[in-house]
């Protein structure tokens, strides 16, 4: 039976291995979810789809909208999209059937005071902000709410990298990142994860929360997350669990397995994806591909990287230069440590420069290409071997590992994982090409945007580290 | 040449995905959840594990402390030296208190504090420890022209390795009804020592 179904509908050179039960219970033993079959999945990595998929799912939603993300800005996309909610909420409305919708956003992010939101509000919205600091009511370093969801109508979801602003959609101007549109069952647990991290936030804003010790919070928050009920018994999820919410699928959106990966350090004490990281790299058998803005890894990961390839696996991980990197200062040499050890271990390790003065050529000459090259990347992704793929928020750094609450999935599908695989071998070869100007014959030739770091550069960054390491590792839980 | 939009294409490729069969992981399709209790034996079922690890009780003395200089009213600027003491069983409270020097210009202050919080392990590039805590402050402050001022204030302490942060605010009386208000942030050098029990 399991091998006929392998059969029907399969292509040459995209059976099974042998490991993939295994692998299968190793992501849910060890990254603490399931797995959840025939759902139909969308890699979002153009800006342009990842915008427009966004909009869909709201144009689309009949019932509720839910979303949380890290930040949320007052810029023309971070405006656009609240107005398309506000325009389908009166849409709604004026059915008779209103649209449910609950924006989560982190309190860092949201600042005390913002009027952003006011427009939503008024016509129904909830806006809430995640684990607010005000008053000094949580530790500096606390819990950051970093993960990012978008579900409409518990049918359909986008989860992902991206928050809302500018950078990680205006096509001129933009961040490589990557998110994944799933429709089937695996959106329940998506809006699970999302309906926990609503009451969290309600109530961490009560007043009684300046009584509470921090091991009394994280109790609370525990038993929330392993019962669906606070220590007295009540059930915040129970007002959400019926059709409306949760809606019955017809029938199967697509047939790829997907399981909802998330982190949250008042619920464990190390990320789950974390742990479930290091495990699939001590097993991946010929390659991993691994993708993040901000390296500063844990040890446990750094090493697992570093013994695969000792192993004979080649490992690429794709960050960001020195030059197009989008934090400076204590952030971008928090990772040195990470890239030096990696670089002399034999890691590929491909930096994308971007290219500060192509910005200028275009403007120069008055090319209006229809998408520029991104000009750093801020999306997370690992790719192991070539059946395993993980979309995440994380960026499986020590903030992430111990700190934020974080959102992915994780795709058991090879299709998926070729595509991947291209996408990345695109990215690490796009070099001296044409920026097609969509007005006219006009010309602009890319260079290399992508270098392999060597020798030279881990001298540079050497220097760059000088004695700053123990201070830097020391306070690496604050970035 | 190959033209920008063949290699973004190559580079950004976007779209439907071929579907792979079912039965990889040979479960069920789960059911949409309708029953709080249900749902949640059903996906620890399906984890195969404790979906949340129980965290066992472990009492836990700490010693913290510190020293630094605190900006703000009464002092202006002045500099503080404390002695704090933590208990915390690990899975419901901490709680701490403690004792404190504060000096400067024209005032000196001694200060008793009591809170939730205390000393606890941090997860880090390295292994380290640090303090946080909410704190209410008995404080008996000698002013040189008023005399003895008895007061309150309430503040949060924060502490990563050796770097504390405390923001405190409150306000204290004399015998002839002559007010001191406290709004202060101390930074400080911290050392918090963890006693396992």
């Amino acid at each position: 039976m399991l091998a006929a179904a392998f059969v029907a509908g399969s292509t040459p050179g995209a059976l099974p291995a042998a490991g993939d039960e295994e692998l299968a219970e190793l992501v849910s033993r060890v990254g603490r979810t399931r797995w959840t079959a025939d759902n139909d999945i969308e890699l979002l990595a153009d800006p342009r789809r990842a915008w427009e998929a966004r909009l869909d799912l709201i144009e689309g939603a009949e019932h509720h909208v839910f979303i949380s993300t890290f930040s949320w800005k007052g810029d023309d996309y971070g405006t656009r999209i609240r107005e398309v909610l506000a325009d389908r909420m009166r849409d709604r409305s004026a059915t008779g059937s209103p649209l449910t919708v609950h924006c989560l956003a982190d309190a860092t992010a949201m600042g005390l005071f913002t009027r952003g939101f006011d427009g939503l509000r008024a016509l129904g919205a909830e806006v809430r902000s995640y684990n607010r600091q005000s008053w000094g009511m949580a530790p500096v370093y606390d819990a950051r709410m970093h993960d990012k969801i978008i579900i409409a109508d518990g049918r359909k979801a986008i989860v992902g990298g991206r928050n809302y602003s500018d950078i990680y959609f205006d096509p001129q101007h933009w961040w490589l990142d990557f998110g994944v549109m799933v429709e089937g069952a695996a959106v329940w647990d998506l809006q699970m994860v999302f309906l926990k991290s609503w009451a969290v936030t309600t109530d961490l804003t009560r007043l009684r929360r300046i009584a509470w010790p921090l091991e009394s919070i994280r109790h609370r928050v525990r038993s929330l997350w392993s019962t669906g009920r606070f220590p007295d018994g009540r059930s915040p999820l129970s007002p959400f669990l019926d059709e409306r919410y949760f809606p019955a699928l017809d029938s199967a959106p697509g047939g790829v397995k997907v399981a909802v990966l998330y982190d949250n350090s008042m619920v464990w004490d190390r990320a789950p994806t974390a742990d479930l990281l290091i495990k699939l790299v001590d097993r991946a058998e010929t390659e991993i591909d691994l993708m993040t803005p901000f390296p500063n890894f844990p040890a446990e990961l750094t090493r697992a990287l570093h013994d695969a390839v000792h192993r004979g696996v080649r490992v690429r991980l794709i960050v960001n230069h020195r030059d197009a990197a989008i934090r400076g200062g204590w952030i971008l040499l928090s990772a040195y440590p990470t890239l030096i050890e990696l670089v002399e271990a034999g890691v590929e390790v491909w930096a994308w420069k971007a290219n500060p003065k192509l910005l200028e050529e275009v403007a120069e000459v008055k090319c209006a290409p229809a998408i520029m090259p991104p000009i750093a990347l801020h999306g997370k992704m690992v790719r192991i071997d070539d059946a395993l793929t993980i979309v995440h928020s994380s960026n499986f750094n020590i903030r992430s590992t111990f700190y934020n609450t974080e959102a992915g999935l994780a795709v058991l599908d090879r299709g998926f994982n070729a595509r991947m695989k291209s996408l990345i071998d695109g990215l690490l070869t796009l070099s001296n090409f044409d920026l097609q100007c969509t007005n006219g014959d006009r010309q602009v030739v890319v260079d290399r945007l992508v270098t392999r770091l060597g020798a030279e550069d881990v001298e540079v960054m050497r220097d760059d580290l000088g004695h700053s390491q123990g201070f830097l590792d020391g306070m690496s839980l604050l970035w | 040449m190959v033209t920008a939009v063949r290699r973004l294409a190559a580079a950004l490729v976007v779209g439907a995905l071929a579907s792979f069969p079912a039965a990889i992981v040979g479960a069920d399709e789960p059911a949409a959840p309708r029953n709080v209790d249900a749902w949640h034996a059903a996906f620890a079922e399906a984890v195969g594990t404790d979906l949340v690890d129980s965290v066992e009780r472990e009492w836990t003395l700490g010693l913290y402390p510190n020293a630094g200089a605190a900006v703000g009213a009464p002092e202006w600027i002045g500099y503080q030296i404390h002695g704090f003491v933590s208990l915390s069983d690990g899975t419901r409270f901490s709680l701490f208190a403690g004792y404190g020097y504060e000096r400067g210009f024209n005032r000196q202050s001694h200060l008793v504090t009591i809170g939730w919080g205390g000393v606890r392990q941090l997860s880090a590039g390295r292994a380290q420890r640090g303090f946080y805590g909410k704190f209410l402050r008995y404080r008996r402050i000698n002013d040189a022209e008023h005399g003895l001022h008895h007061g309150l204030s309430a503040g949060v302490e924060n502490c990563v390795g050796p770097f504390a942060v405390t923001v405190e605010v409150g306000a204290a009386r004399s015998a002839d009804n002559h007010w001191v208000w406290t709004a202060q942030l101390a930074l400080k050098l911290a050392l918090p020592i963890v006693v396992p029990l």
